[in-house]
């Protein structure tokens, strides 16, 4: 099988439960229309692989219940559909920032270990 | 500078690209489908509405943005693209592999239960009720013959064959009957097929002629 660069796989992978998450979290701000927050996690790094790859990655929030959308009119152009966080997506997101915290400490910790050895 | 030619490109681009997005997309639950594939329009839209609209280097740098269409399509949990090619051997296997070999008819339905071409439905049916429609087929051809040779409930001369012994109108409804349900389910997957490539290739779709002819198929074999 072809061997992937190591880092860039690694990442894919844990980009891709984390982008949810922070899909999820950019919501529990305000609610939001899908370009808005395509170029929102588009501008901070690589969250997402492509703007487009973030659609079927809400269609999938939707399906599980986590996100609602409600339709309104735009100013600059046809209506838009906005998302807005539900209470299971409300609960979910803190669930998940509490086990990140630890993770990520935990992670760091290894990673600062190994650089002093 | 926007003259009409240009728009004219520009939105040739969205079109070719959103018909890449909904080739790709193919295998996917229709209702998620249109639904992503509404919500890349609506990107596409929102995102030239801050542009010159007929500027097709800077709607070719959007959809640079909006990614691989293929990217979006395994998010999305769509089949890897190939699945699928070998579809159009399922109905004639089906038909066919019982009588020629029992081997051909589990390949069909191997072809069948592995693409995403048809329905669960559809592969149900599909599966169950040729076989069912063989041996119907099968035991009436028995009993008209029987029936045509004058053997009734008791074995009388001249019939050797030992078997039910059926009403000739029965026996012939018997045939009938097996034959519809041994055709029409392979007959409806390659309707199915066709009608799923028209909706999943970015081909132009077929002329209107032959749609005219599949839904007269359509009202024949469901009438």
């Amino acid at each position: 099988m072809h061997y992937m660069e190591p880092g860039e796989d690694m990442l894919a992978q844990v980009r891709k439960g984390v982008a949810e998450q922070c899909v999820l979290a950019l919501l529990s701000r305000r609610e939001r229309y899908g370009f808005e927050l395509a170029r929102e996690l588009g501008a901070r790094g690589r969250i997402i692989a492509s703007e487009g790859t973030l659609y079927p990655l809400l269609a999938r929030l939707r399906r599980n219940g986590l996100v609602e959308t409600s339709w309104r009119e735009s100013t600059t152009g046809p209506p838009r559909r906005y998302y807005h966080l539900t209470r299971d997506g409300e609960l979910a997101l803190a669930s998940f920032r509490k086990q990140w915290t630890v993770f990520r400490d935990a992670v760091e910790e290894i990673l600062d270990e190994g650089s002093q050895e | 500078m926007t003259s009409r030619q240009s728009v004219g490109e520009a939105d040739k681009l969205v079109d070719r690209y959103l018909a890449q997005l909904d080739a790709a997309l193919r295998g996917v639950d229709a209702s998620r489908r249109q639904e992503i594939l509404a919500e890349v329009h609506g990107h596409i839209e929102e995102g030239r509405a801050g542009l010159d609209p007929g500027d097709a280097t800077s709607v070719r740098t959007l959809l640079d943005r909006v990614g691989d269409p293929a990217a979006i399509a395994a998010e999305a949990g769509a089949p890897p693209p190939g699945s699928g090619r070998w579809d159009a051997w399922a109905p004639w296997l089906i038909i066919f592999g019982p009588i020629a070999s029992g081997l051909g008819w589990i390949a069909g339905v191997l072809i069948l239960w592995t693409s995403p071409t048809w329905s669960r439905r559809d592969q149900l049916i599909a599966t169950l009720v040729p076989p069912a429609g063989l041996v119907a087929l099968f035991f009436g051809l028995v009993a008209t013959l029987r029936a045509a040779a004058g053997c009734s409930g008791q074995a009388s001369a001249g019939c050797t064959t030992k078997g039910v012994s059926l009403p000739l109108g029965v026996a012939i409804l018997l045939v009938v009957v097996g034959l519809a349900a041994h055709l029409l389910p392979p007959i409806h997957l390659m309707r199915a097929r066709r009608k799923y490539r028209s909706t999943t290739t970015s081909l132009p779709p077929p002329g209107p002629s032959v749609d005219a002819v599949i839904s007269w198929c359509g009202h024949g074999t469901q009438a």
